[in-house]
Order: C-alpha cells, then structure tokens, then sequence
C-alpha cells in the first residue's frame, strides 16, 4: 500500500515538474517581430499575434523591428545575435529581407499577398490571398448572370492568374484574359476585353495597377457596365462593384496559432502555409445600381462596409 | 524780366512737387510693374502646373483627342500662345501656338504619375505612405507679355496724366496761396516803401499779418520813427551849426568897434566938462545901449561856443532863491509869486551860474508871457522825484500853440517884438550840457510850464 502511495506521489510529483518545465520554457520565448512599414493593417495583425499568446498564457519577451525606420542589415544583425527561437514577418519586404539572411531560424509570416513567396525550409504563415473559389462562390451565388470573367494582368502574375484560370474554369466560367507589360496598356487591353466580360477580377499587380490605371478601370466598368471585384474596401469605396477584404486581426492569431506549433518544437516544413480563414466583403451600392445590378437586403445585411447607400 | 521772391518760391515749390510727383510716379509705376509680374507668373505656374495634372492621365494612357481638346482650350486662355505637350519618350503629343514671338515667358512643367512601390499588400491594404511618382512627360507653355505691355503702358500714360494734372493744380494752388500770403504783403511794403521814399515820413505801413512780414512792417515803423527823430535832430544840428557860425562872425565884427566906443566914452567923460546936463547923461545913455550890446554879444558867442561848465557841489534850491534874488522886483510887479522847494533836495554837481542863467530865463520869460493877461501866477517848485530832481516854473499867460512847442528851444524862435529867440535855447543847452532835458506842456489860454529835469542819483553817487 505504501509502495502505490510512493509512486502515486512520484508520478504526481513528475507530471508537476514536467507541466511546469512546458510552461517555463513558453513564457521564457522571445520573438523578434519585424514590420515592413508602419501601415495599420500590420499592427492590427500584430495585436492579433500577441493576443492569441496572452490568452494562452503566454508572455513573449519580444524585439521589435520596423524597416520604416531600422536599417535592414542592423536588424539581421541583432538577430543574429539573439538567435530566437522564432522570427515574425509582417509583410513581404520583413520576409524577404529574413528569409535570405537569418539561417535557420525559423520564420513565420503574415499579411503577405504572394504564396510563392511562402517557399523556404523554415518559413510558414498565413498569406493575405483570399482564395478564388470563395469569390467565384460569392459571384455565383449573387451575379448568377455572370459568364465570362475579365482579366488583366502582367508577367509579375501570370502564375497566379493560371490558378485563378483553372478555378474559374471549374466553376464553369470563360476567362477572358489579357497580358499586358505595364498599366499604360490597361486601356487598350480594357477596350479589347470589356465588350466580351460581365465582371472583371482584379489581381494584385503594382506593375499594372497604380491610382490613374485604377481609376480608369473603374471608369470603364460604369461606362460599360461591368462589375469590378476589387482588392480590398478601398477599391470598393473608390468605385468597384464589390470587395473581398480579410480580417487582420484574425490572420495574427491565425499565424500566432501556427508559431505556437513551431514553439512547441514542430518544424515549419510540416506546418503548409494557410489562407485567412476569416473573410468579409463590402459593396457599392452605387455602383451597382449604375452598372444594373440588383443586390438582396440580405447580402447587404451581410456586407461588413456598404458605399453609396 | 524781373522774377520777384514770390515768382522764385513758386518756383522753387514747383520744381519741388514736380521732382516728388516723378519719383513717386516713377515708383508706383515699378510697383505696380513687378505686382503684374508677380500676378502673371503666379498664374502662369499654376496655369502650367494644373494643366500637367490635367495632362496626366491623356498622356498615360496616349490619348491624344483628350490632349487636344486640353491643348486648344489651354491655347484659348489669355496670354498663351504657345502649347507643347511632350512624353517621357520626347515624342510630340501636342504641339501649337506661335513659339517665336518677342516679350514672352516660358514656364515648363513636369508630367508624373504616381505608382505604387513595389511591395503587392500596398494595393490591397490601400496604403499611401508607400507611394512613387514617376515622370511621364513635359509641357511646355509660352505666356505672351503683350497684355501686360499695354496695361502697363495705359498705366503710365494714367500715371503721367495724374502726376501732370496733380502738378498743376498744386502749383496753381501754390501761386494764389503764395500771392496771398506772400505777394501781396510784399507788393503793399514795396508801395508803402515807395511813398516814405518819397520823403514822407508820417507814413505808416499797416499791415495786418502777424508773421515775418507784419514784424518787418512793425520794424520799417519803429525805423521810419528812428529815421524822423534823427532827421529832425540833424536839422536842428545843421540849423545850429550854421547859425552859430553866423553868431560867431557876427559877434566877433561887432564887438571890436563896440571897444573901440566903449574906450571912446571913457575918454569923453574924462575929457568932457559937466556944464552942460545934457552931455553926461547923453553919455550915459550911449554907455548903457553900449552896456546892452557887449552883453547881447557875450550872449550870443555864448552860444556859439562850446559850452564848459565849471562843475561844483550845488544845492538846487539856493540857486533858484539867487537867481530870483538877482532879478529886479520891478520885474515880479503885479505879479502873484510863489516858490515851493522841497527840502529833500540833494545836493549835486553842476555848473551853478549855468543853471541860475537857466533859471533867470525861464522866470523873465515866464513874466514876459502874462504882461498882457489879468491875473499873473508864477510858480517855481523844486522837487526830488525818483532818481532826478525837477525844477518846474509855471505861469498863467497867453499859452504856446500846440504847433509851436516843438520848435520852442530852437535858437531864434521867438514870438515877442523885441529879443534874439537865444534865451530858451540857451538854457536847453545848459540842461542837456547838465546831462537833462527841458520839457514843456502848455495850453493857449491858460498858461505854461517848463520843468528841467536833472538827474540827481548819479550825482549822488560821485558824491560819494
């Protein structure tokens, strides 16, 4: 009886230790958190990450680094130098500056818009590419006369207007789409296209989109009336028909989630790199009613922003 | 031509407001030159600069309908003559308007676009802080100067036109201010000048101004009197001088064969015998007329001599008690006397027979004045009064017209039959010898009075 004693206290006293030797190696982890720049949407994410680890009961020592203001190679450097057990990316240029340069270390990231990007041994995360097929859902779901989408996009694109090709086409709608070089051929690609297309998917080329190329295409969407699907509920305010935006919040979480695998010891390479799970979109009313669309009280209800009411 | 001092102010104001109304033209003229300037060149900028925003999006997208229609109505607008819109390229996209035309300015813009840098999220996290712009072409506008030439050229002739008429109104307001205020006062003091240059001078200049010009007519008065007083005092010299060279030669012929009579009665009544009564008394006779002349002679080389007083310790009052004591009392009859001589009298230095002559006459004259009126009142006083001492001798005669009291005191001026008109001349002289004066008030009718005035304080303090 005393022996079962004995080891009913050993074994108690070993899941004790071994309980809080897991939670003293978590609340010791430190994060070095590099920000490309200072816009919002990073810090949104941000506090997303560092929420998900305090209601986990986590406290992260962390060194933050923004390339708005720290010169890249002292950021390497002091790196280098903490050697953390994990590296958080904010955006494409954080990543591509770390994923060259910090070895091993392995790397988590968010708020990025190329999957590709996502490509190394040690690196994963959660991209800002929302998946085609939620929007051609949403499109057929709500433009059910729409047959034929419009694209236009560069050589910066093109693998990614393949697999949009290849969704739309499972979906059963014609893709008609244009390359150009640079934005300034956006309105001769537009010209050729526009007669044959009932909504346009914008893809997120900076070598074809700039203010005065976007501008144009949302002017050729209400004189020709197409529906523009834009970027994000900028586009949306500034003249698009609808807009698939994500929460960033929830993307930092998301990303938070994944490196608390990596923290708790599962390499990057077994963890794919994830798409937000949480998505909203936003529309213009007045666009639509230009263009002839008519939306259901309940998919406005269900818009997280209206423009033009 | 003669340019009188209101002619050369005038003038002088002229030349004046014409300098100031030239730089002051000449000033506003540049003012109002370079504020067109700046006007101009601010609106050409922003001109070009808006036309460049404008410019941004045809030139984008090469759409070459909408650079005309911006080109033509650029071209429409005023000043400009000269539209070229150009890419990055250096391709024309636009070009019109004439290039070469003198007096123009030409502005340039830059035409740019701006694109997103190349980090992708910035496209959909729609942030502009990551921004680029780049340059897509140049415009090129030529603004014409002509209109400012002609508004700058009507300003001019504007500006002439107010300056000259300006000018003219300040200077024809000059000349009447000036004729009124200066002219005319100068005009009336030359003309007033003029009459008292004509020997009158009673004239008095009234002038109603009490600036320089009223203190110069107030001046020329006070001279006019100097001038009067001066002239009546060299008369008097002259008249004098003359006179008692006359006396002199006279006087000195005279008294020669009056010796020569006086000896020779001398010897007739030495010589001549008492027998006859009639001799001696004769004799007596020619002796007293004799007698009568040498002293009418002594009186008159008195006067024409320089006069020498023998300056003694004089009591005033005992000179005018001798000198009336020396007077026959046949000469006082009929007449009311009276002496009052006050006894504060100080005595003082003077030549004492001088003034008892002074006094002789002044009494025999006052005497002389009331022989043919009823009720004869002579009067001699004696009084201290401040620092002189007057003597006053009164009477109640016939009175010196009001005409005749100035010329009283000059050597032969008489109204009696019988005399020389010397005696009140003599004694002015003594007085003023004395350092006094004589002054007489008198009224026709009710009498005379001369009163001396002798300063007393000075002698008093040599006494000392």
């Amino acid at each position: 009886m005393p022996k079962k004693i004995c080891q009913i206290i050993c074994l108690f006293i070993t899941l004790l230790l071994f309980h809080n030797m897991t939670c003293f190696a978590l609340e010791k982890t430190t994060v070095s958190v590099v920000f490309s720049s200072d816009m919002e949407a990073y810090h949104q994410a941000w506090e997303g990450f560092n929420e998900f680890f305090k209601k986990n009961g986590v406290n992260l020592s962390v060194s933050t680094y923004n390339l708005a203001n720290d010169d890249p190679e002292t950021v390497i450097l002091r790196i280098k130098k903490e050697k953390p057990p994990i590296v958080f990316a904010l955006g494409t240029r954080a990543l591509k500056l770390l994923k060259m340069r910090v070895g091993e270390i392995p790397i988590i990231v968010c708020m990025v818009i190329n999957q590709d990007e996502i490509n190394g041994a040690n690196i994963t995360g959660v991209t800002l590419s929302i998946p085609t097929m939620i929007k051609l859902q949403w499109i057929n779901e709500n433009l059910s006369q729409t047959k034929r989408i419009g694209l236009i996009y560069s050589i910066e694109t093109a693998e990614l207007v393949a697999k949009i090709s290849q969704d739309c086409k499972k979906s059963g709608y014609e893709v008609v789409a244009q390359k150009i070089n640079s934005g300034e051929e956006i309105t001769w690609a537009l010209q050729k296209i526009a007669s044959r297309i009932d909504c346009f998917l914008m893809v997120p080329d900076a070598r074809i989109y700039f203010p005065k190329s976007i501008e144009y295409l949302l002017m050729e969407g209400l004189k020709r009336k197409f529906a523009v699907i834009g970027l994000s509920s900028f586009y949306t305010k500034a003249g698009a028909f609808v807009s698939f935006d994500c929460d960033y919040q929830d993307i930092g979480r998301q990303t938070a989630a994944m490196a608390m695998k990596i923290l708790n010891g599962q390499s990057p390479t077994d963890i794919p790199s994830e798409s937000p799970r949480k998505t909203t979109f936003s529309l213009n009313l007045l666009v639509a009613e230009k263009i002839g669309i008519k939306i259901p009280p309940v998919v406005i209800k269900e818009a997280k922003e209206v423009f033009g009411r | 031509m003669r340019i009188n001092i209101t002619h050369k102010i005038i003038f002088l104001f002229i030349l004046l407001i014409s300098t100031l109304s030239i730089i002051i033209g000449f000033f506003s003229f540049n003012y109002g030159k370079q504020a067109l300037m700046i006007e101009f060149d601010d609106r050409a900028k922003a001109l070009v600069k808006s036309l460049a925003l404008n410019c941004e999006y045809p030139v984008l997208f090469d759409n070459k309908d909408m650079l005309s229609s911006i080109g033509a109505n650029v071209l429409s607008l005023k000043d400009v003559i000269f539209c070229e819109i150009r890419n990055e390229k250096g391709q024309v996209l636009f070009k019109k308007g004439i290039k070469n035309k003198p007096y123009n300015h030409e502005y340039t813009a830059v035409i740019q676009t701006e694109k997103v840098n190349d980090v992708e999220e910035g496209l959909v996290l729609g942030n502009g802080q990551i921004r680029k712009f780049e340059k897509i072409g140049r415009i090129q506008l030529i603004l014409s100067l002509d209109n400012i030439r002609d508004r700058l050229l009507s300003i001019q002739r504007a500006l002439i036109l107010i300056i000259s008429l300006g000018i003219i109104v300040a200077s024809m307001a000059i000349t009447l201010l000036l004729r009124f205020v200066l002219g005319n006062p100068i005009d009336k003091l030359v003309t007033d000048t003029r009459i008292v240059s004509m020997g009158n001078l009673d004239y008095k200049i009234v002038m109603n101004t009490k600036d320089e010009i009223g203190s110069l007519a107030i001046a020329f008065n006070e001279m006019l009197n100097a001038l009067k007083i001066t002239q009546n005092k060299l008369i008097k010299t002259e008249k004098m001088t003359a006179v008692v060279q006359i006396v002199s030669e006279a006087a000195h012929e005279i008294r020669n064969p009056l010796m020569v009579i006086s000896s020779g009665i001398y010897l007739l009544k030495k010589v001549i015998c008492e027998e006859n009564p009639i001799v001696p008394k004769t004799i007596k006779q020619i002796e007293d007329a004799v007698s009568r002349m040498s002293l009418f002679i002594e009186d008159l080389l008195h006067f024409s001599r320089p006069i020498e007083l023998k300056m003694d310790k004089v009591k005033i009052n005992e000179v005018i008690k001798v000198a009336i004591s020396e007077l026959s009392e046949g000469l006082f009859f009929g007449v009311d006397m009276k002496q009052e001589l006050a006894d504060n009298i100080p005595e003082i230095l003077a030549d004492s027979n001088r003034l008892k002559q002074v006094v002789v006459n002044l009494v025999k004259n006052a005497v002389e004045a009331m022989k043919e009126v009823v009720g004869k009142k002579l009067e001699v006083r004696s009084e201290k009064e401040g620092n002189f001492i007057k003597i006053s001798v009164s009477d109640t005669g016939k009175g010196i017209p009001a005409e005749e009291i100035a010329s009283v005191f000059d050597p032969f001026h008489t109204t009696k039959k019988k005399g020389m008109g010397l005696g009140l001349s003599i004694c002015n002289r003594f007085v003023e010898a004395h350092g006094g004066r004589i002054e007489v008030e008198s009224e026709v009718g009710k009498g005379t009075r001369f009163v001396v005035w002798l300063a007393g304080e000075t002698i008093k303090e040599e006494e000392k």
